[in-house]
């Protein structure tokens, strides 16, 4: 799901940088560092403005000021059971189909739908090119299809998030 | 599953009560048994020890669930005493946790890395199978893992097909990032833009850094045939490619050698996946069962555990000289030494000289690889460049337990390549040697010139390039035998175990689908492990091997001998050759070649008797001991490496023959011995692939076959007769000649030395083998020559250091080898000095020497 949070951030600017641009360059290199990251939590999506850029100070030894700034950003946090049908516009897209099941990536979560998670008539056909999952009928999952899946399960490492995803229900898939 | 007890509850103990009942589900840490048990407990008071004493007390504890699931059968019953552990309860679990992504079950979602106090063990111990081609995160338990491969062996057996795992470099394709390449192909008077012509090429831009190699062209060179192979083998195989390049490597060939992705699809395995950087396996892709597998590679020895199923493929040599570009980091390919005739320049005598040090030549053997190297940093000479790059992946060998140097390592590799262009040098000497001496030139190029064009083979072939490879068609049809046997095999099981009559009604193949989904039609499945070897073992079955010449000598073995040549008598020497050979043969049976030839059915025998059928020699080393020994016993067929090489690739006997070793008559004639290795003998250390043509007895003293000179010394019958008889017809003029330029002249290279150091050594064994025998006049000189020679040897030697140091980093000097050869004496002079201590006897021969040089 999306959020609003009002987070703050510890921006430093090396010496070289101070003079009276010294905000706007702040605020770059806020984009830069946290836009697009995995808190582990939620992924900071986008920045949509800085609320308040504190007064910098001097780190003692480096000389690098510090600015703590204030800003308000929409983040996705992936939850367990949610469905991801209206992520950015587009669903989950499958980068890699095996016997096992198949990986898709919602945005920035890499996702794995096992076999078991898959519906029973839909069954993984290995002779066709690029292999696929199908039912022989109108779906077929192969790499680039979009899926609506369900989050089953979700876990969290320092750099990124990987989720399990279940397709077996009714309006998935 | 069955959950006990456990060791670490205080028995006996009374069970209470029971709190779930059959049937009942249960979370994890949820108590389901209630239980009793009583122990001491000491109370009174702590201070003082006579008012303190034992109470027996009785505790009642809980068990809670490990698992989630439900209840399916209890073991025990309210009331019961339980005095040690045991298994209690079977709970069927909700789930398995047999997929694992990344620390979650892919299943049910929940995350496998955490723990508690309830739990038994570490969840994702019980998914620890990765058999997902590009996939490293997910992994599998191996109920999982067997069903997924039951599943694939019956989809196979139901298309009658086989599991084929194809390595890509040098087997079917050759890749370089030679840019060489790209120029002969936009040049269409480029005597190679014919060869080059389907070379395709793509760029890796998405690889991460790679200093100079990042953004080259890879150049893939198809194998010859291999579109119409992949698309027949495709019919009896499922494919797989299994290559140590990187996945974006393995993806854009596969792109080049399947365009539509019929006959790959994903299942592409590459280094990045392969989760070990020296060895292939095929348990990373067929954990449980690899009965249907069959492997194509260019090398055996990165398959250490499935060589039952390997079918090893000559190595696809198109770009000469390069190798393959994505195993620079594994240890150096053991292979045959090549045989001259069909060889192209000097390459295949220079690999023989940096990777065939021999005993006898020990102390020039280094000498002559650094003499290589320093060829190498004058491209001018880079005829000789592939040595260097033997060299190089014999270092990636030594290392290869670090691992983590080995991207390293091929980054250098593939810079070397684009710095040097082995291949432009190549075919620059090439033309140079064809275009003559051109009379304009300096000395030096003269000298230089010279030298090409003692290199250059003797049939004028105008390109280095040759696309005259046909491997594959070999394979074709050993893959379609090994297809045919396993199904032929098979059919014949399947009748068998279905017997009588149902066999009647049926034919084979209809029936392993009417038997689908029974268990016993997998077991009845052959082994391609056993299938295939049989069917290869009928390839030199009674055949009977002695090799000769073939296998390098142990870098260890080496040194020792070295040590022994220098410090003992020589006639000590040649006996504890003697020894050294027997340890050297010991090797032999674990060298690539001889477990190869075994595998085709071949018993590989040390010594020659009566027993052998075959003996292999080299091409270039026709004199061996061995070989006199077998021309000896007229049923012994003496065939060159070639023969066996065919054999092995034809997977049928070659007729001998087309590949019958010339033998001299000398030979034949045991008592006629040692006579004949003469005058061309002496000056065959460079020019070896220059006398292909010559009859063998004649050339046999090539620089890199002195150990079994050394060998061929030992027998006895030979010792009556003085290899000196020859030197009386030597060409006695053209030595002072040779020496006084050695001598005289400063601007003589130093290779031109190197070699008449190793002459010289040569002359000196070929006379001691019966030292003193002889007064002749010629020997003296001779003597005396050798002597100045081995003064200059080994003074060379001590300056090794600095020469490969100093020489390395100037390769951009073309024409100044003057200048680069002062430099390199000069900073040999320093180093001499402060290697003062060690070198000291070694240092007054050096000054001897260089006083006579003086005079001279």
């Amino acid at each position: 799901m999306f959020f609003v949070l009002s987070l703050t951030h510890q921006v430093t600017l090396h010496p070289s940088y101070f003079g009276r641009n010294m905000h706007e360059l702040v605020t770059g290199k806020l984009l830069k560092d946290v836009e697009g990251t995995c808190t582990g939590r939620y992924f900071i999506i986008t920045i949509m403005d800085t609320v308040d850029i504190s007064e910098g100070r001097i780190l003692p030894g480096s000389g690098l000021a510090e600015f703590t700034v204030h800003y308000r950003a929409v983040v996705w946090r992936p939850f367990k059971g949610e469905t991801l049908a209206h992520f950015a516009q587009v669903d989950a897209i499958v980068t890699s189909v095996n016997a096992v099941g198949f990986f898709a990536d919602a945005g920035p979560l890499p996702l794995f739908v096992s076999s078991h998670l898959i519906p029973t008539d839909i069954k993984f056909d290995p002779n066709a090119t690029p292999p696929q999952f199908t039912n022989n009928e109108d779906s077929v999952i192969e790499v680039g299809t979009h899926v609506r899946v369900k989050l089953i399960g979700t876990r969290a490492e320092v750099g990124g998030m990987y989720a399990i995803a279940s397709i077996r229900e009714d309006y998935l898939g | 599953m069955i959950l006990s007890l456990g060791p670490q509850l205080k028995y006996p103990i009374t069970i209470n009560r029971i709190l779930k009942k059959k049937g009942d589900s249960v979370k994890k840490q949820e108590n389901i048994l209630e239980y009793t048990f009583t122990w001491l407990k000491t109370v009174g008071d702590s201070t003082s020890e006579w008012n303190q004493w034992q109470e027996e007390q009785t505790t009642i504890a809980d068990w809670d669930s490990p698992v989630d699931g439900s209840i399916k059968q209890w073991k025990l019953r309210e009331g019961m005493v339980i005095t040690k552990d045991m298994p209690f309860v079977e709970i069927e679990e909700a789930c398995p946790h047999s997929v694992q992504f990344q620390g979650l079950c892919g299943m049910c979602g929940k995350d496998m890395t955490e723990m508690s106090w309830a739990s038994a063990g570490d969840d994702t111990e019980r998914a620890k199978i990765n058999m997902i081609h590009d996939q490293t995160a997910l992994r599998v338990s191996h109920e999982e893992a067997s069903k997924a491969e039951q599943e694939t062996q019956r989809r196979l057996l139901q298309h009658r097909k086989l599991s084929l795992v194809v390595d890509l470099d040098q087997t079917i394709i050759h890749a370089c990032i030679e840019p060489t390449v790209g120029e002969w192909q936009s040049d269409p008077t480029s005597p190679n833009y014919e060869a080059v012509k389907n070379v395709r090429s793509f760029q890796l831009n998405d690889d991460g850094p790679r200093g100079v190699a990042s953004g080259c062209n890879y150049y893939i060179k198809m194998r010859p045939g291999l579109k119409e192979f992949l698309a027949s083998i495709a019919e009896l195989y499922e494919l797989h490619v299994y290559t140590m390049g990187t996945r974006a490597y393995a993806i854009n060939i596969a792109k080049i050698v399947d365009p539509d992705k019929k006959l790959f699809g994903d299942r592409i395995i590459s280094r990045d996946e392969n989760g070990n950087m020296t060895a292939k396996s095929l348990a990373r892709l067929f954990p449980e069962n690899t009965k249907m597998v069959v492997i194509i590679d260019d090398r055996a020895d990165v398959w250490p555990s499935n060589r039952l199923n390997l079918i090893k493929v000559v190595p696809y040599d198109f770009f000469v000289g390069i190798g393959d570009i994505n195993s620079s980091f594994l240890p150096k390919r053991e292979e045959l030494p090549k045989p001259d005739a069909p060889k192209k320049l000097s390459k295949s005598e220079t690999e023989k000289t940096a990777e065939n040090p021999t005993e006898d030549d020990a102390p020039a053997a280094p000498k002559l690889a650094e003499e290589e190297k320093k060829d190498e940093s004058k491209p001018s000479q880079g005829g000789k460049v592939s040595a260097l790059e033997e060299l190089v992946r014999m270092g990636g060998g030594d290392d290869q337990q670090l691992l983590q140097e080995q991207t390293a390592e091929q980054e250098k590799f593939l810079e070397k390549q684009i710095k040097d262009r082995p291949l432009l040098h190549m075919q620059e000497e090439l033309e140079k040697g064809e275009s003559d001496e051109v009379e304009t030139e300096a000395t030096e190029e003269k000298e230089k010139n010279g030298e090409a064009t003692q290199e250059p083979h003797p049939h004028h072939r105008h390109k280095i390039l040759n696309d005259n490879d046909d491997e594959l068609i070999h394979l074709q049809q050993h893959l379609t035998a090994v297809h045919k046997a396993f199904y032929d095999e098979y059919d014949g099981k399947l009748v068998n175990a279905h017997g009588g009559r149902i066999a009647q009604l049926k034919p084979g193949h209809n029936k392993k689908v009417s038997i689908k989904g029974d268990k016993a039609d997998l077991q009845i499945v052959p082994d391609v492990a056993i299938v295939m070897p049989r069917l290869k073992k009928q390839t030199l079955a009674g055949c009977v091997i002695v090799m000769s010449g073939l296998v390098p000598l142990g870098v260890d073995l080496l040194r020792y001998f070295n040590s022994f040549t220098t410090q003992i008598s020589h006639d000590d020497a040649i006996k504890e050759s003697g020894i050294m050979l027997d340890a050297d043969v010991v090797e032999t049976f674990r060298s690539e070649i001889a477990l190869q030839a075994e595998s085709f059915g071949a018993k590989v025998e040390i010594k020659v008797s009566k027993k052998i059928t075959h003996l292999v020699a080299s091409t270039n080393r026709t004199r061996t001991t061995k070989v006199r020994q077998a021309a000896r016993y007229p049923n012994i067929k003496i065939v060159n490496q070639l023969w066996l090489v065919n054999s092995m690739s034809k997977w049928a006997k070659e007729d001998e023959n087309e590949y019958l070793v010339h033998i001299s008559e000398a030979d034949r004639k045991p008592r006629d011995g040692d006579l004949s290795s003469g005058t061309e003998g002496v000056h065959a250390s460079d020019e070896s692939s220059d006398e292909d043509d010559i009859p063998a007895g004649s050339q046999s003293v090539s620089s890199s076959s002195e150990d079994e000179d050394a060998e061929g010394v030992i027998p006895s019958d030979i010792e009556g007769h003085s290899p000196i008889d020859d030197l009386k017809g030597f060409n006695w003029d053209e030595v002072d000649d040779e020496l006084a330029e050695f001598m005289g002249s400063d601007s003589e290279s130093e290779n031109d030395s190197d070699r008449e150091s190793i002459r010289g050594m040569k002359r000196a064994r070929s006379e001691k083998s019966d030292d003193g025998e002889d007064s002749d006049e010629s020997t003296s000189r001779l003597v005396k020559k050798q002597n100045t020679a081995k003064s200059r040897m080994t003074g060379l030697k001590s300056v090794k250091t600095p020469q490969s140091i100093s020489s390395l980093p100037t390769p951009g000097v073309t024409g100044d080898e003057e200048d680069v050869v002062e430099d390199d004496s000069s900073i040999g002079d320093d180093l001499e000095k402060e290697m003062e201590a060690e070198m000291e006897a070694e240092l007054a021969r050096e000054e001897e020497e260089e006083a006579k040089s003086g005079g001279g």
